[in-house]
């Protein structure tokens, strides 16, 4: 862990991350990672979340949080550190199941010294790019463990590649009698539950500050947009009406903002308080996702429509930073049982 | 009136058997799993619809139309959507046949009327403007007249299906004179004529069945105006009210409501069991269900009495919304199965994709498409405006 930034120096970070993608407009990872030197913000979360805004504010196609769970996940179980420039992402979601890890039914058997592979992972975001996979799979009847998958090793590992409906790309990836040596396994066998949850939470609260960069650009175009639109003889954001839309709009984005900066200073907290925390966030984030999307396609009238035009690509990436570790009832669902 | 009068019901039965006999089973089965039809695909269906004599709804009979009741005319709908039939593309026979037949030449009624029954025709509307959207006292599009002929310059966007039309009917601009909802006339033209260029707009979905068109000094004869010169306004507010009323789609509302409740049969819930027993989903479920019914009440006391342009208005709002209400529910219900986008004009599309189910993808596709239901046909905020103008006189 890293000392807290001072508030000169959180700016600082804003503005490079800024810079950078305003001049690079298609920027690589391995271009990010190296260029901006973010090897300790993948695992300081204050750092992070300065990132993850800047990446929403330019919807930037970068695995930031991908390898930022990865990074923090192989840091807390004292594996061998990822080199920045790699790119590396978890595998755990599952037709099976909709959130909760416990219902993960991929399964890993020992196999001599090593480890076999069998099952199926739904939507692993960046998949196809990455060096690295961590597998969250079951060991044994109760608990679930992590591995350690390399990515160019295929046999064994029918990927199905695709892209998301914000551009990224994924793939769907069966595992049938792969093959794992022994240290593919990393922390201690039967536990990663707690781990994956506490991994869940941080990549949660990057995306809560994803989201607050994405919300305000949306919010920006629209409010752009509704000055040189003219309708019925004058800009359209002269009517009241569309004027208290966007007001609205404001209103979700810093209901946003001050979300992404609940669920980060809650990640050092007792799981229950984190937890809680997160959760409460991203109920709000959800909300503002769904609703500051549907007003800012609406307010663009048919240009929202278009694939040309930024917005719906902004939308889209709103749309799944809704569900890519949970959705809005699963956190309301989790407030409830605490 | 809830309750179908025997007569009523018996039209119920006869258009359900002819959905499941004499209709083709391929566009049954292609909309059923999610596919986009081709143009083939409507040609088919509306060929046998036509058949039976079902496809000029709307019209008068002495045209080949139906002639139906408004009741009639429901119960169609309803049982077309409810058969999962190929949607009737409305641009000619639903929006511009009427227009013809009602206000047309008879030589309009002759040629035009009988081509697009037997789909010889297909027909594209030409009412936006990139400058003039909902806003169409703004239209630019002009047409002057020279001789004979009119020539047409300007630019059309949003055209539904010009990919697959022959003709498109325009607003035009023929006099700047007057106030500006006047000097518009109603103008058609074929799109293979020299000057006219269709470029395709790929949307927010992935599909790109909107088009914008160039017109670049197109020459048409003045017989291709509908109507008097002038007079578009009036005709396009007829047309606009069957419009907004088209928007209804109840059956299909119901229809897709069923489905999320199937789909949600099949995905996996929150602690064990399956989506179709959550309580969140289903309590979301039931709120569309509830406000559809009351939606379909009003759908229903509107088509036994004269159609107000307020009560038209309200309609498309309610209609619109509810709409997208069950698209929201379907994202809601796919979660994670949401996040892939797929190229559903592909033939193995659904294969992509072996961990997720094609439900989610054609989901998340549905719920784009159909963020511009409360965009075209006149936006909500201009609905709110309609009504608006009727409840002021309560104040006066």
């Amino acid at each position: 862990m890293s000392a807290a930034l001072s508030e000169a120096e959180q700016a600082m970070l804003h503005d490079a991350v800024r810079a950078f993608l305003v001049k690079e407009g298609a920027p690589r990872w391995p271009d990010f990672a190296d260029r901006l030197r973010i090897g300790a913000a993948l695992v300081d979360a204050q750092q992070g979340s300065i990132i993850a805004e800047e990446i929403g504010r330019a919807r930037a196609h970068l695995p930031f949080a991908e390898v930022a769970t990865a990074a923090w996940l192989l840091d807390h179980c004292g594996a061998t550190a990822l080199p920045a420039d790699k790119v590396a992402t978890l595998a755990w979601a599952e037709p099976g199941l909709r959130y909760d890890f416990a219902g993960i039914e991929t399964r890993a058997r020992r196999d001599g010294d090593g480890w076999r592979l069998d099952g199926t992972k739904a939507v692993v975001g960046w998949a196809p790019k990455a060096d690295i996979i961590l597998v969250a799979a079951r060991t044994g009847d109760e608990g679930v463990s992590l591995f350690q998958v390399d990515s160019a090793r295929t046999e064994g590992l029918r990927p199905s590649p695709y892209r998301t409906i914000d551009g990224h790309p994924a793939a769907d990836l069966i595992f049938e009698n792969h093959s794992l040596a022994a240290d593919a396994l990393i922390g201690p066998e039967g536990t990663a539950i707690d781990l994956l949850e506490e991994a869940r939470d941080r990549a949660l609260a990057l995306l809560a500050a994803e989201a607050v960069g994405l919300l305000d650009s949306l919010l920006e175009q629209t409010i752009a947009y509704t000055g040189q639109r003219r309708q019925f003889g004058q800009p359209i954001a002269g009517f009241q009406a569309l004027q208290h839309r966007m007001v609205d709009m404001y209103l979700e984005c810093e209901l946003a903002r001050s979300s992404a900066w609940l669920a980060v200073e809650a990640l050092g907290e007792s799981p229950a308080d984190r937890a809680r925390a997160v959760s409460c966030a991203m109920v709000n984030v959800a909300r503002a996702c769904r609703s500051v999307g549907q007003q800012a396609i609406q307010l663009h009238g048919g240009m929202g429509m278009t694939d040309e035009l930024a917005i719906g690509h902004y939308v889209k990436r709103a749309m799944a930073i809704e569900v890519l570790w949970a959705d809005a009832d699963w956190h309301l669902a989790r407030i409830v049982g605490l | 009136m809830l309750k179908l009068a025997p007569e009523e019901t018996a039209f119920q039965n006869e258009v359900r058997a002819f959905f499941a006999h004499d209709y083709p089973a391929h566009v049954i089965a292609k909309n059923k799993a999610g596919q986009r039809l081709t143009k083939e695909d409507h040609v088919d269906a509306q060929h046998a619809l036509n058949a039976r004599g079902w496809l000029g709804v709307g019209w008068p009979r002495a045209v080949g139309g139906t002639g139906w009741t408004p009741i009639e005319r429901y119960i169609f709908d309803q049982e077309l959507e409810f058969a999962h039939a190929a949607g009737i593309i409305p641009m000619a026979v639903i929006y511009i046949g009427p227009i013809i037949a009602a206000f047309g030449s008879e030589r309009q009624k002759a040629e035009w009327l009988p081509a697009i029954l037997e789909s010889r025709s297909f027909w594209a509307q030409g009412y936006s403007e990139p400058e003039a959207g909902s806003d169409l006292a703004s239209l630019r599009f002009s047409a002057v007249r020279d001789g004979d002929d009119y020539i047409l310059n300007g630019t059309k966007i949003w055209t539904s299906g010009a990919l697959w039309a022959d003709w498109i009917f325009c607003l035009a601009r023929t006099s700047r004179e007057e106030r500006k909802q006047q000097g518009i006339s109603l103008i058609c033209a074929p799109l293979d004529l020299p000057g006219i260029r269709v470029h395709p707009i790929r949307l927010i979905d992935g599909s790109d069945e909107l088009a914008r068109i160039e017109f670049d000094n197109v020459r048409v004869p003045v017989t291709n105006r509908i109507g008097d010169e002038g007079q578009a306004w009036h005709y396009a507010n007829v047309l606009l009210k069957t419009e907004r009323l088209s928007y209804a789609h109840i059956g299909s509302k119901k229809r897709d409501l069923a489905k999320l409740l199937e789909e949600a049969a099949k995905l996996p819930a929150r602690s064990g069991g399956t989506m179709d027993r959550d309580p969140a989903f289903r309590l979301a479920h039931a709120r569309v269900e509830a406000r559809l019914a009351a939606i379909e009440a009003s759908i229903l006391r509107a088509l036994r009495g004269e159609v107000s342009m307020a009560t038209a208005a309200a309609l498309k709002i309610a209609c619109t919304e509810c709409a997208q209400t069950i698209t929201e529910l379907g994202i809601d219900l796919a979660g994670r199965h949401r996040l892939p986008m797929l190229e559903r004009d592909s033939a193995d599309w659904a294969a992509a994709t072996p961990a997720v189910g094609p439900f989610g993808p054609a989901a998340v596709q549905s719920y784009l498409f159909e963020r511009a239901q409360t965009i075209y046909g006149g936006s909500t905020e201009v609905q709110k405006n309609i009504i608006w103008r009727s409840l002021a006189g309560m104040a006066r």
